[in-house]
């Protein structure tokens, strides 16, 4: 990475680049395309992931006119990723590339095998949670398997958010070390 | 092409230069607007009784926020022309806050019957005169005000068309009180408000294909 990119932050080197200023301008597409590719490699397959990138790319050239330096670059950018990803998940749901697939073709697709490793893997994790205590069991139940927000969660418990993600984490800490002694074994 | 090579394509391109504020850019449509708009006022020729109205608070004040509704329209379209126009999103919401003191001011005073039965027998009058006058006053302005949204990058086609619309009706509408001698309510109603509606729910449609951005 270059001094430019180092010490300049995004806005700034935009309105470089919206002044003429191309080494700006190139600086900026450099530090931009990593966080796009982390954006969009987490929603797509892999195969996928430099063609829309560059697209977004393309999309973020051609609307640079509209970008204020007054606003955060990155709201603005990842707005025209999110449109862009759109688009192309429009475009492979017409092409027919997530088929309906029927209820009775599933029951077919899953063998017994994949039921067993399921069940297996759900006990598990099952021990692993009820070896917690009864606190840090119900905040990550609530948090990792009901999908609550810590603020909710500390509403439900009575505690306060900053509690609830301390024992949250130490609660995390506790079931990786449980997985890392049961690996050893 | 692969990434590396793209980007030494744009960059040799180079970024374009920053549009207008958007407040800049809606000053400039309404200064052309109102050109127009007065041209067509005289054309017409305005109400015999405009001298005496002018001197009525209420037909001033709905006249004044009537204007306001259009300008603050046309300024969330023109907001709406950015992809990140999302980071104001009160922006579209705030010529809705002028719909019910207008109509207050529009209506307070007004000496005919607000009934519906008087509604209903005003849309067997076929008054199509209002209606199409009101659209050739915002047609011109109007493809200027989507021509200028489009040369941004709306994300939200259907809310900047309706507010691209609804901006240049609310200027017809002002100039038709400005001409018509007429301050019936139900005729107001009924040749006048609806049609606005009407247009901008066709102006949101036509957002939704002539703004879309690709």
């Amino acid at each position: 990475m270059s001094g430019t990119e180092e010490t300049q932050s995004l806005e700034e080197l935009m309105r470089l680049a919206q002044q003429g200023d191309k080494k700006a301008y190139a600086a900026l597409f450099r530090a931009i395309t990593p966080l796009l590719k982390a954006f969009i490699s987490r929603r797509l397959a892999a195969a996928d992931v430099d063609d829309v990138v560059q697209e977004i790319l393309m999309s973020i050239h051609r609307a640079s006119h509209t970008y204020d330096t007054a606003r955060p670059f990155k709201v603005w950018m990842f707005t025209i990723a999110r449109y862009r990803l759109n688009d192309h998940l429009r475009k492979l749901y017409k092409k027919g590339a997530f088929p309906e697939i029927g209820l009775d073709d599933l029951t077919h697709e899953i063998s017994a095998a994949d039921v067993t490793e399921q069940r297996d893997r759900y006990e598990y994790l099952n021990r692993a949670l009820s070896s917690l205590p009864d606190k840090q069991k119900k905040i990550v139940t609530l948090m990792k398997i009901e999908g609550y927000s810590a603020e909710e969660t500390a509403q439900t418990m009575k505690m306060s958010v900053s509690a609830v993600k301390v024992a949250a984490h130490r609660a995390y800490k506790s079931l990786a070390l449980k997985v890392e002694q049961e690996e050893d074994q | 092409m692969n990434t590396d090579q793209l980007i030494d394509k744009l960059v040799a391109e180079g970024a374009q230069k920053p549009l207008p504020h958007p407040m800049k850019q809606a000053l400039f449509w309404l200064a052309g607007t109102l050109v127009w708009l007065a041209v067509l006022s005289g054309y017409n020729g305005f109400r015999a009784d405009l001298a005496g109205k002018l001197a009525d608070p209420l037909y001033i004040t709905e006249l004044a926020l009537l204007a306001g509704m259009a300008f603050s329209a046309a300024l969330a379209a023109l907001c709406l022309s950015r992809p990140d126009g999302h980071q104001m999103p009160w922006i579209k919401y705030v010529p809705f806050g002028f719909i019910v003191p207008w109509a207050a001011a529009a209506f307070a005073g007004a000496t005919g019957d607000i009934s519906f039965i008087s509604i209903c027998h005003s849309m067997t009058l076929g008054q199509f005169d209002c209606p199409w006058h009101i659209l050739l006053f915002s047609a011109p302005p109007g493809i200027a005000m989507f021509l200028i949204v489009k040369k941004g990058a709306p994300i939200q086609c259907c809310w900047a068309g309706s507010m691209a619309t609804w901006s240049v009706t609310s200027f017809g509408y002002l100039c038709m009180r400005l001409i018509e001698q007429n301050d019936n309510p139900p005729h107001l109603i009924v040749w006048h408000a609806l049609p606005i509606v009407l247009m901008c729910i066709i102006g949101m449609m036509a957002g939704k294909y002539a703004l879309r951005w690709r």
